[in-house]
């Protein structure tokens, strides 16, 4: 029978039930029960894949196995709260909620019976049933027991009420007709004409061929579920009325919720086809069904069904293309999805999801802005490819500006690309001297390099002053490089006088000139060796080998290596100088 | 993925569809409403012995009562209700117990005084219909055939629309339930099938929410049975024509599904399918018209269940000819629907049974799928029931039985037509002729 009750309540109930003793067989049922329940209750408290159902699973099987193996068949006796075997009570619960007996009474079981042979499908298609019971489903097209007889259970067989019948006492009743309701007529040919008589031809008993036979069987199985349900609604969409369309959009609804259930992605695919094939009005009623697949969260959950770095298929390129009619936003998911395979190690990004993310992209410059602001570094270059596609002259010093004042790395090393690659200019150049101040040294690193490549000479100054306030606090030796390097390009004789000062620091004279003399500061060499590598002329050798032998009296192996290092760089230089 | 989490995943999406599938406007409703009958129903049994039948107190108890019937009619139709083992069903809708009386009883218990198991609606009753109802049921039982004379006297005071019913219990099925009283009584189920059906289109007339937990209990009980009982084949009186129609698609169709041993499964879907075949008659009047009437009619149904799909589907190509090509090839079930339908409206044609069976082999590879006609004959037979037939020794005997082997193809049981009815094993009899 079916049930008209309330869902069981999912709160945080214990799943815990109390053992009982008895015979070893009699102890050994009641482990299996309190596996068997805590495991079909399990999914009103937890996701099927959480590792609290994985456990339950697991002592479901092994309790029924070992009852199995040391007992043989397990033959319950269902009463409204109790379950016996051998007349012997095995489980009991007075919480109707919670008992597993009551919830089988009240279905309609009376007897359980498991035999030895039973195989793991049966056991988990017997659990099904009860738990699909225990969440709560209120089905008006199966009940309990017309679920177990169509799992067709070879190894577990149960009595049922499988009907209400008129009692033994019943008496006769003919006295008064029953005021039993007058069908409907209909004309006899309610059915349209009857078929054509055909001439007969020979036939007699034959078998069927097996062949033949799963043939017919693989016509109706799991698999043909999905095309057969669009079919559904494609045929009856064919040609309907407004007053069709109410019964068709929840039709249509129902079918998208099942495939999105199943993420069966082609059929979805050919969902979208049959509703983005209306027309008119058929169109304007319709189309809202699309939507729901068209939220962000479910175009991620699209997108997912495509493992990182796999090739996205041809059906779900043409679906998410179809959802775009229906308000689909691909360009996050897709830059998401791009981000996921990226992070993932995948060597080269998908190029159909590129394709569509570009697609995606289109007329969305701010979007993409705004994207590259939180971007991770690997997908800043993708973003600032979609940029310059879809806004070649777009990248102005003021994209790159709201880049800077993002508060990613990745974003403000994209903003000082911006301008580095937008060439010299106040603007640009006035941004990159505001980069200097970054709290992030890639930043800063970058934006040097940028206004050394752009040859903005008011910048030498800014690097002089950022060098010695870092200094003050400790500058790395990456750092120390760049900005040497900078200084050098932007300007090789201011440079070289600099260095030379910071290398021979200018020492007092005097008589306390013994006990204050100046001495070289260990990070401002570290940038004089770095920066004179480029600064041509024997009088940097000369800076370069006295800063190296100050090295080695200071017992300083490090600076003494970076400053060979500069020499035979900067021999290297002098040569291809001439 | 190991076996554990194969499970777990398999475990998930089934309840995912189980979810899918249900309706929980309607469940919600029977049950509240349902809940609230009963509930109503019994506290008036008892209160109103304390109040003359026209006591202001009782007015707005009964209101509500008359409501609740009224809107749970207008859903449901005809309403059943049935207090059996202290639960109470509504059209095989298991509704909560209402609140017990101080001495235990319940409505089983104050129906039981009239050896009625329950009251079935059979339009909403009026405010003093149910005054009256009440009424009846709170006086003395007679003490001969009390249920008989509680019909009476509800007639008496006008009730023409309720009906005690009989004294249920749960009948008992499966593995452990051979007891001979539980069996499936055929005659019994081919009326129940045949009233379903004719529900079915009365409800699709109105516009009405289909319940299809009925229908598939009478296909779990026919396939219980076996579709081909010799029993089954029997008219009953009362029997609509389209009601019958709809009952005998089902057995032609569970009987091809057992040729072409298709799972349990898939036959109880089939048979639901073949009982609401031509629902869309209701809807749309004869004809054509009626195949999309009735796919529409079935797709209204709230919930996504793969039966739903079959059934649709079986409905909109079950007058398919296999050669169409428009649209694609027809399902499984469609194709079978086709030739239990033709080969069923043959026989309504007034065309002896073996010749509508040699028609149909005819149409095989043009209108029918000729491989599932094989296995349509392999189990009705050369002689399908219904037959009419002459014995060399002069008898005329109607065949009763589907092929029992593959050896008595053309010999299937019969009974003799003249006097009283004889059973003739025609292995054992020679046929003269077909009638």
């Amino acid at each position: 029978m079916a049930t008209a009750e309330p869902a069981a309540q999912p709160a945080e109930e214990s799943l815990e039930e109390a053992a009982t003793g008895g015979t070893p067989a009699t102890r050994d049922a009641n482990a299996v029960l309190r596996a068997l329940s805590k495991a079909a209750r399990a999914f009103t408290l937890y996701d099927a894949q959480n590792e609290a159902v994985r456990r339950f699973l697991q002592d479901y099987r092994d309790a029924l196995d070992g009852f199995l193996r040391a007992h043989g068949a397990l033959g319950l006796e269902v009463r409204p709260f109790e379950l016996a075997l051998r007349g012997e009570v095995v489980h009991a619960e007075k919480d109707r909620e919670k008992s597993l007996a009551s919830r089988l009474y009240r279905d309609g079981i009376r007897r359980l019976t498991i035999q030895p042979g039973v195989t793991w499908e049966e056991e988990l298609k017997l659990l099904e049933v009860l738990s699909v019971r225990f969440i709560g489903v209120r089905q008006q097209e199966e009940d309990v027991v017309t679920l177990l007889t169509r799992a067709a259970f070879r190894s577990i067989s149960f009595a049922s009420v499988a009907g209400l019948v008129g009692s033994a006492q019943d008496e006769p009743d003919e006295a008064a007709p029953a005021p039993r309701r007058t069908a409907r007529a209909f004309a006899a040919d309610f059915d349209g004409p009857p078929p054509p008589v055909m001439p007969p031809r020979q036939f007699g008993y034959f078998e069927i061929p097996a062949g033949a036979l799963e043939g017919f069987l693989a016509e109706e199985t799991p698999d043909t579920l999905p095309g057969n349900a669009v079919r559904m609604v494609r045929e009856l969409l064919d040609d309907a009325n407004q007053e069709e369309m109410k019964t068709l959009v929840p039709a249509v609804e129902e079918v998208r919720d099942f495939l999105l259930s199943e993420l069966e992605i082609k059929h979805l695919r050919d969902l979208a086809r049959v509703v983005a094939g209306q027309h008119g009005r058929a169109a304007a009623t319709l189309g809202p069904a699309l939507r729901p697949l068209a939220a962000p969260y479910t175009l991620q959950k699209l997108l997912a069904t495509v493992p990182p770095g796999a090739e996205a298929p041809d059906a779900l390129i043409e679906l998410l293309d179809l959802l775009t009619s229906y308000g689909a936003d691909l360009l996050d998911p897709l830059l998401d999805r791009i981000d996921v395979a990226l992070a993932s190690g995948a060597k080269k990004i998908d190029a159909t999801l590129e394709t569509a993310a570009l697609r995606a992209a289109r007329g969305k410059k701010e979007r993409l802005l705004a994207r590259l602001q939180t971007a991770s570094p690997a997908l800043v270059e993708i973003v600032l490819r979609f940029l310059r596609s879809v806004d070649p002259g777009g990248l102005s010093p003021e994209v790159a500006r709201r880049l800077l004042e993002s508060g990613e790395v990745a974003a403000r090393l994209a903003g000082v690309r911006m301008l580095d690659e937008a060439g010299a200019g106040e603007a640009a150049d006035s941004e990159l001297l505001k980069a200097l101040e970054s709290d992030a040294v890639e930043v800063r690193i970058a934006a040097a390099g940028a206004l050394a490549r752009h040859q903005a000479k008011k910048a030498f100054s800014v690097i002089q002053s950022h060098v010695l306030a870092l200094d003050a606090v400790g500058i790395d030796e990456r750092e120390a490089e760049a900005m040497g390097a900078a200084l050098a390009a932007l300007d090789p004789a201011q440079a070289r006088e600099l260095f030379a000062g910071w290398i021979r620091p200018p020492q007092a004279t005097g008589l306390l000139s013994r006990l204050v003399g100046r001495k070289v500061r260990r990070m401002l060499a570290w940038t004089a060796a770095a920066g004179l590598v480029s600064v041509p002329g024997e009088e940097t050798l000369a800076l370069l080998r006295d800063a190296s032998a100050q090295a080695q009296s200071q017992a300083d192996d490090d600076l003494k290596k970076r400053c060979l290092k500069s020499i035979a760089l900067w021999r290297r230089g002098a040569q291809t100088r001439g | 993925m190991d076996e554990l989490g194969r499970a777990q995943e398999s475990l998930g999406r089934s309840i995912g569809r189980a979810r899918a599938g249900e309706d929980p406007e309607l469940a919600g409703i029977v049950r509240e409403k349902g809940e609230q009958l009963v509930g109503l129903l019994f506290g008036l049994l008892r209160t109103s012995r304390a109040y003359a039948p026209d006591n202001p107190a009782l007015n707005q108890p009964v209101a509500e009562l008359t409501s609740a019937i009224a809107r749970l009619a207008q859903l449901l139709g005809a309403l059943h209700l049935v207090a059996v083992e202290e639960q109470v069903y509504l059209n095989e809708i298991r509704v909560r117990t209402p609140q017990q009386g101080r001495d235990g009883k319940n409505l089983a218990a104050e129906l039981s005084a009239h050896e009625a198991g329950g009251l079935s609606f059979t339009s909403a009753p009026s405010e003093l219909q149910v005054r009256a109802l009440l009424q009846c049921l709170n006086a003395r039982p007679a003490p001969e055939r009390p249920r008989a004379a509680l019909r009476h006297a509800l007639l008496a005071k006008g009730v023409d629309n309720v009906e005690p019913a009989p004294l249920q219990r749960f009948r008992i099925a499966g593995a452990d339930g051979a007891k001979a009283a539980d069996r499936v009584e055929p005659k019994q189920l081919v009326v129940r099938g045949v009233e379903m059906v004719e529900d079915a289109w009365e409800g699709v007339a109105e516009g009405r929410r289909m319940n299809i937990l009925p229908l598939r209990r009478v296909v779990t009980d026919l396939l219980e049975l076996s579709p081909g009982h010799d029993e089954l084949w029997w008219d009953p009186p009362a029997a609509s024509a389209h009601g019958l129609h709809g009952f005998r698609v089902c057995q032609y169709s569970l009987l091809l599904a057992e040729g072409l041993r298709l799972s349990v499964a898939l036959k109880q879907d089939l048979g639901v399918a073949a009982l609401l075949h031509d629902v869309g008659v209701a809807r749309a009047g004869g004809g054509e018209p009626h195949v999309r009437a009735g796919s529409l009619a079935l797709l209204q149904q709230p919930g996504f269940h793969e039966g739903k799909v079959r059934r649709v589907l079986a409905v909109y190509d079950h007058h398919r000819q296999i050669v169409e090509t428009v649209g694609g090839r027809s399902t499984l079930f469609g194709r079978m629907l086709h030739i239990a339908d033709d080969y069923d409206n043959l026989v309504r044609a007034a065309i002896s049974p073996a010749r509508a069976i040699a028609s149909i082999s005819g149409g095989a590879g043009i209108r029918y799928d000729p491989v599932m006609f094989q296995a349509f004959i392999n189990r009705l037979g050369r002689f399908p029931p219904g037959t009419l037939l002459k014995l060399a020794d002069g008898r005329a005997v109607r065949t009763t039985s589907v092929v029992r082997s593959p050896e008595t193809f053309a010999l299937p049981r019969a009974f003799t037509t003249a006097g009283p009815p004889e059973e003739v094993d025609l292995s054992q009899a020679k046929i003269a002729a077909v009638l």
